[in-house]
């Protein structure tokens, strides 16, 4: 594994033309020109996607989007059409983010005790914000609580509004196991919206 | 769907969804593609897989999705463990590995230059680039390693502090600006210059003599102490660097660190007189808006408590709004940092203090 130029140029003429499957395609033969491309039409999707994934923390997006990118390198040539290369690429950061939640745990556990605690002094704070702020705040943190595949379900159905069918096939799973976390993400999010 | 599910999903959307600016993507999309680098396929098989993906895409918008040949039987490299903190920029030519990742990230170095990009590290982390039986170990820095046949040749350090550890010489740190070259392997011939085979590695600058100084053996110690979650020997081995070489290379660092550890050790109040020392002797320290930040939430922390010193609750209530007034400044400080976590860091404590009222 050995690096011995890496075209940092950006992607010009034709390359910029082709389809997102193309490039998909052109990223399975090693093209990084491909995957910067790639990057460059789907990298703000995919920061949008992760940041409303509330089980990952910001410090950790970066790595998060360059990883799902690696990852869509690796994975291109497993790629078959059978949703949207913005859907797939979707389902990759959903799968990448659940390893990250993984390590950011073991990481987070054995760096707790450097970390500044300033959550407890947010907590004690009063907000005075209007009502509308704090209604977002619980919808965020209701968000929060959901387990990771229920957020990803929620977010790339109701949110992104991606179709289901494209959105069972990006992550793998049978229509009906989405259908029954979304479900279950919804029930949640009103059961908690209900919580006074 | 519900009318209440469609309001409820509706307010969902408008949730602050918060994308970092084109130039910090655009530092990402680098970083990513010197990796992307890292993890190619080994040119065997991608001669062997690139085929029919490369037809497909020259027949452009007709193009039609079909099974991509299967992957040959070798193992792909795993994805790294993420988060790394250095981003490595590879000169042209350079030849690399990136052996592991956080906390103790290593680059092999075999032979040309990189330009490496360090985050800051947590105490428990590392970060080194090993070149043959050489390494270079990073203290936080931006810098460049240029290597010949698995032999260091040089470093360039940007800015931060990196240790040189030459496989047969004696470690040496550098700082900002400072430059580290080999020995020449060969003394220069006497006159009459006899003709000798050319060598690729010529330095011309022989580094200075390097020895051990009390106080980098104690800098060096309050790194072991703070790595193993000693933090009262941190804090004094790095009280130590202070009184050995107050006004020396490794103050900055020490001075730092030293408020970290005692902070990690809750000695909140001794923090807070240290960070603010390290702030006011190294306002241009790479370490200042971390510091900064680190401080303010120590002030927060501290300013519900009456001070010792504090005659009446009056006095108490007097000293909590000067130091929540301080806390509000340090914020600040750190509040545009270019460092994510400590710009988050500042800015949510700006924000609870906005939400107290101050």
């Amino acid at each position: 594994m050995t690096g011995k130029l890496v075209p940092l140029r950006r992607v010009t003429g034709e390359v910029t033309e082709l389809s997102d499957e193309a490039l998909v395609a052109a990223c399975a033969t090693g093209d990084t020109a491909a995957l910067g491309a790639l990057f460059d039409r789907f990298n703000v999707a995919v920061y949008r996607f992760v940041a409303r994934l509330a089980t990952v923390d910001e410090a950790a997006r970066d790595d998060v989007v360059q990883a799902t990118f690696l990852e869509v390198q690796r994975c291109a040539a497993k790629f078959r059409g059978g949703s949207s290369v913005k859907t797939w690429i979707l389902g990759v950061a959903a799968n990448v983010a659940r390893r990250a939640l993984r390590g950011e745990r073991r990481r987070r556990a054995r760096q707790a005790v450097f970390l500044v605690e300033h959550e407890t002094v947010e907590a004690v704070r009063p907000d005075a914000t209007i009502e509308r702020r704090r209604l977002m705040a619980r919808i965020a943190d209701a968000l929060a609580q959901l387990p990771h595949d229920q957020q990803v379900a929620f977010v790339m159905c109701d949110l992104e509004q991606l179709t289901g069918v494209e959105v069972a096939r990006a992550l793998r799973i049978p229509e009906g196991t989405l259908w029954r976390r979304l479900h279950q993400a919804r029930k949640a999010m009103r059961d908690a919206m209900r919580t006074p | 769907m519900s009318e209440d599910l469609d309001e409820l999903i509706a307010l969902a959307r408008d949730l602050p969804v918060d994308v970092p600016d084109a130039a910090h993507r655009e530092e990402v999309r680098t970083s990513l593609l010197a990796r992307a680098q890292l993890h190619r396929v080994p040119p065997r098989t991608r001669r062997y897989v690139a085929v029919v993906p490369l037809v497909a895409a020259a027949a452009g918008a007709l193009w039609i999705v079909r099974p991509a040949p299967a992957l040959s039987p070798m193992v792909l490299p795993a994805l790294p463990e993420f988060p790394h903190r250095g981003h490595v920029h590879p000169l042209a030519g350079a030849a690399f590995e990136l052996r592991s990742a956080v906390p103790d990230e290593r680059v092999v170095l075999h032979d040309g230059t990189i330009e490496l990009d360090v985050d800051h590290l947590h105490p428990t982390e590392r970060f080194r680039v090993t070149i043959g039986a050489s390494e270079v170990e990073v203290r936080g820095t931006g810098f460049t390693v240029t290597a010949d046949h698995d032999r260091l040749v040089e470093v360039r350090v940007a800015h931060g502090r990196v240790e040189v550890r030459p496989a047969d010489r004696a470690q040496v740190t550098l700082g900002s600006g400072d430059r580290w070259t080999a020995i020449p392997v060969v003394p220069p011939p006497p006159p009459p210059p006899a003709p000798s085979p050319p060598r690729r590695v010529v330095v011309h600058t022989p580094a200075p003599p390097h020895v051990a100084t009390a106080d980098q053996q104690a800098y060096d110690d309050g790194w072991t102490a703070l790595r193993a979650q000693h933090f009262d020997d941190a804090a004094a081995a790095f009280a130590r660097t202070l009184a050995d070489a107050p006004t020396g290379t490794l103050a900055e660092d020490a001075r730092f660190w030293r408020a970290v550890a005692l902070a990690r050790a809750h000695h909140d109040s001794a923090a807070i007189t240290a960070f603010r020392e390290a702030i006011d002797e190294h306002p241009g320290s790479s370490h200042a808006a971390e510091a900064s930040a680190m401080l303010g939430w120590l002030l927060v922390d501290n300013s519900a408590l009456p001070s010792g010193s504090a005659a009446s609750a009056v006095q108490a209530r007097l000293d909590a709004t000067k130091q929540l007034a301080e806390a509000r400044e340090r914020f600040t400080a750190a509040a545009d940092d270019a460092d994510d976590r400590i710009r988050s860091s500042a800015r949510a404590g700006l924000d609870a203090l906005a939400r107290a009222g101050h």
